[in-house]
């Protein structure tokens, strides 16, 4: 029907380089970004709970940097979508995407926001399979939701991709030593 | 013994189903005219409204008001939960609102109407509920041939009234504990 | 070596300049979308029109409020759902009984073994399917914690609201000790598939009997604590007290159930009205408050804390040996018996009620499900009139509400 493709339109999604390049100020401002995260409160079902938490006491995100929660886009540069994206609601996702400030980062919390998870059956008629068929994603955490602990190596891989490498020991490596 | 609270109207069909298997006690079938009287009874009776709900049959849409009584004679556990059924006509699909007797049979009506297309006259506030605006793709209305006789899926139960020429059931209903209550143990 | 990796562009407005920016117009974006349009036809003179939400850190999930606000002041208000819509009762139509079962998870993931509870109930009914006493009390047990764990998110969130941060953190320390007792039996955190028609997947061990006995030795040990540090606190009395009046006659009207509606001087609690379960072998009580405002329901759900721990002690001590599933328990693919149903159980939220219709074949033919959240909701904007914008956050904290269940 076509209000409901009407309200499936893609973010606008350039990011202009920073008009100054400075190699080595670049790298340590990334580090510092990647370590000081400030999520948006994104969190639309279950994986919000999984999310917030993570934001408590027994898994503390805060040890990594990101527990600085901003409900507004503005001041936030990552986008935690957890949870299921329909198709109402996708208008806003896209909006709330173009209105964070550059340089800004989309982690896909759960299987709703990696590909419409256990509501993507035949015909279905409400589900956007995928927030990436809106944002640009960067992580993808799978699970249903995620535990808390999936979302820290989530945080991990995305520090991984804003700096170029892996700062907290791999679980399961060298008995967890980095 | 109590006065019927519907005695004053006109029902179509009235009957007691087996509480312990079907969750009410009480099945009424009424016309689209009864409708907003017989609301009126119930609210000034104490019941509350529990839920609408619509259902795609080859009979037509069959409405079912579930309303339910928060008080109860001291030490009673019965169920007193009853069913107001209407049957909406597939090609007009229209009812009456009960929005202004129960606030809360607005956005139920509103839902029905997102998901079969049945129009509330009346509604204080007809736009769609839980789909996207203008999102007409009455997603639980079914294909014709994929619509089950009401027959099939309802037992009436003991059947206590039954208007002339009102032939929805079958005039003998089995018993609620009868056979078609027995597991199928289907070895999949 | 360029220092400037691109010229430098300068625009005569760098904001308004539209080529990059999203393909709403101006006017568009002024003038609001579809609901608000709606909204605005009823306004009155001097208002201000505001969205609160679909995206707002209070209102519980994805749940859009338009407000007409005179200065502070709440003139009206409408919710607008939907925008957490996950097709639920379609999917009943496209899946068997025994694969629609983790759907029940995620309407209400916070209590979301009652919602399993609810639906095995209801095929049990259709099906003839007697449970096995010790699969009874399974399931009490774990719907019981899981209604604790549910309270004390409520408890955590709604000071989160107000504007506390201490208690959310004691919440979920609680939280995660009841959460590893769960997920050890039903293998998950949040979102249970753990009961199937007839009794339950896998059976209790010892450990967690033991476990769950020291929790709420524990537990009680900090309700007193919660009372002292948050209940008694006057900040929490003044921002609860005397706001969004509920009274009876309003829940009547609109079906509300659940604590909202015990905290109006109803003590109406499924479990004692229409049993199931074992719950007539249990002793406890319903708590209810006369006053109907935000403290009432707060001291309802409380007290219903206390409740849950006198339950769990109860079942944990008289939990009989036994099968854990039903002998003839449907297998998948399994054919209901043609009929109707409904089974209602009472969720932390209020009534959550099945309504099953069934065709004979493996599928429903319709399953409608009746959330205790969308009534409790529907209150809202009659209770939201005329009070402070703050007072509706605390309105809405009060209502416990889950959007999932209310969208479905």
């Amino acid at each position: 029907m076509a209000a409901s493709h009407q309200l499936l339109k893609p973010a606008v999604t350039d990011q202009k380089a920073p008009p100054i390049r400075a190699d080595f100020t670049q790298q340590v401002l990334d580090i510092c970004r990647s370590m000081s995260l400030w999520p948006m409160t994104f969190g639309l079902a279950c994986c919000a709970i999984e999310m917030m938490a993570v934001g408590m006491a027994r898994f503390d995100i805060a040890r990594f940097g990101a527990e600085v929660f901003r409900p507004s886009p503005r001041q936030s540069d990552l986008m935690i979508v957890a949870g299921s994206v329909t198709r109402k609601i996708a208008p806003a996702v896209v909006r709330l995407y173009e209105q964070m400030p550059a340089p800004k980062w989309v982690m896909a919390v759960g299987n709703c926001a990696i590909s419409g998870g256990p509501f993507a059956f035949e015909n279905q008629y409400a589900l956007v399979e995928g927030v990436d068929q809106l944002i640009p994603v960067d992580v993808y955490v799978p699970g249903c939701p995620p535990r808390p602990e999936a979302f820290l190596e989530g945080l991990f891989q995305l520090q991984e991709k804003v700096t170029g490498r892996r700062w907290w020991p791999e679980p399961g490596k060298n008995g967890g030593r980095s | 013994m109590t006065q019927d609270i519907f005695s004053n109207l006109e029902l179509l069909h009235d009957s007691r189903p087996d509480p312990q298997t079907s969750g009410i006690y009480r099945m009424v079938m009424i016309a689209q005219e009864t409708l907003q009287p017989a609301a009126w009874e119930l609210l000034a009776g104490g019941y509350h409204l529990e839920d609408v709900s619509a259902l795609d049959a080859t009979e037509g849409f069959l409405v079912t008001y579930h309303f339910d009584s928060f008080g109860r004679p001291a030490g009673s556990d019965s169920i007193l939960r009853m069913a107001l059924r209407v049957l909406v006509d597939h090609g007009q699909p229209h009812l009456p609102s009960i929005a202004d007797i129960f606030s809360g049979a607005e956005w139920h009506e509103r839902e029905i109407s997102d998901f079969f297309g049945i129009r509330f006259d009346g509604n204080p506030n007809p736009a769609a509920l839980l789909l996207p605006e203008a999102d007409d793709s009455t997603p639980l209305k079914k294909a014709p041939d994929k619509r089950r006789s009401l027959k099939d899926l309802i037992c009436p139960g003991q059947v206590v009234f039954k208007a002339p020429g009102v032939e929805l059931w079958d005039a003998d209903p089995q018993p609620a504990t009868g056979t078609s209550r027995q597991p199928d143990h289907e070895q999949g | 070596m360029p220092i400037l990796s691109r010229p430098l562009e300068l625009h005569a407005n760098p904001i308004m300049s539209r080529d990059k920016m999203s393909t709403q117009s101006i006017k568009e974006q002024i003038s609001g979308d579809y609901y608000t349009c709606r909204f605005e036809e009823g306004r009155s003179e001097d208002t201000l029109i505001l969205n609160m939400g679909p995206q707002h850190p209070s209102t519980h999930g994805v749940l859009r409020i338009i407000l007409e606000l005179d200065g502070e002041y709440i003139v009206r208000a409408e919710p607008v759902l939907g925008y957490l819509h996950r097709m639920h009762e379609a999917m009943a139509e496209n899946r068997t009984y025994l694969q629609y079962l983790p759907n029940m998870g995620r309407v209400d993931y916070l209590h979301a073994l009652a919602w399993n509870w609810a639906y095995v109930g209801a095929v049990e009914r259709l099906g003839g399917i007697e449970v096995p006493r010790r699969a009874e009390y399974i399931r009490v047990i774990t719907c019981e914690l899981n209604r604790l764990a549910s309270h004390l998110l409520w408890w955590g969130a709604y000071l989160l609201d107000l504007g506390a941060f201490t208690p959310i953190m004691y919440a979920f320390d609680d939280r995660e000790r009841i959460l590893d007792m769960i997920q050890s039996v039903c293998g998950s955190r949040l979102t249970y598939s753990f009961f199937r028609p007839g009794g339950v997947a896998i059976d209790l061990t010892d450990d967690f009997l033991r476990a769950v006995g020291e929790f709420t030795h524990y537990m009680r040990g900090r309700l007193p604590m919660y009372k002292t540090l948050v209940t008694d606190n006057i900040i929490l009395r003044k921002r609860c007290e005397n706001v969004g009046e509920l009274t009876l006659e309003m829940c009547r009207r609109y079906g509300a159930t659940g604590p909202v509606l015990r905290g109006s001087g109803q003590p109406y609690d499924v479990r004692r009205a229409e049993p199931y379960g074992v719950y007539p072998a249990l002793s406890f009580s319903i708590p209810s408050e006369a006053e109907g405002d935000a403290m009432a329901r707060y001291r309802v759900r409380m007290d219903e804390m206390v409740q849950c721990l006198d339950i769990l002690d109860q079942a944990i001590a008289d939990i009989p040996g036994g099968p854990f599933l039903a002998k003839g328990a449907p297998k998948p693919r399994w054919k209901a018996p043609a009929g109707e149903t409904y089974f209602a159980v009472e969720g932390a939220r209020g009534k959550i009620g099945v309504h099953l219709f069934s065709d004979g074949s493996n599928t429903p033919y319709r399953c409608k499900l009746r959330a205790p959240g969308f009534s409790n909701l529907n209150c809202f904007a009659e209770m939201a009139r005329g009070t402070l914008l703050s007072d509706a956050v605390s309105i809405l904290g009060s209502l416990d509400l889950v959007i999932p269940e209310i969208d479905r």
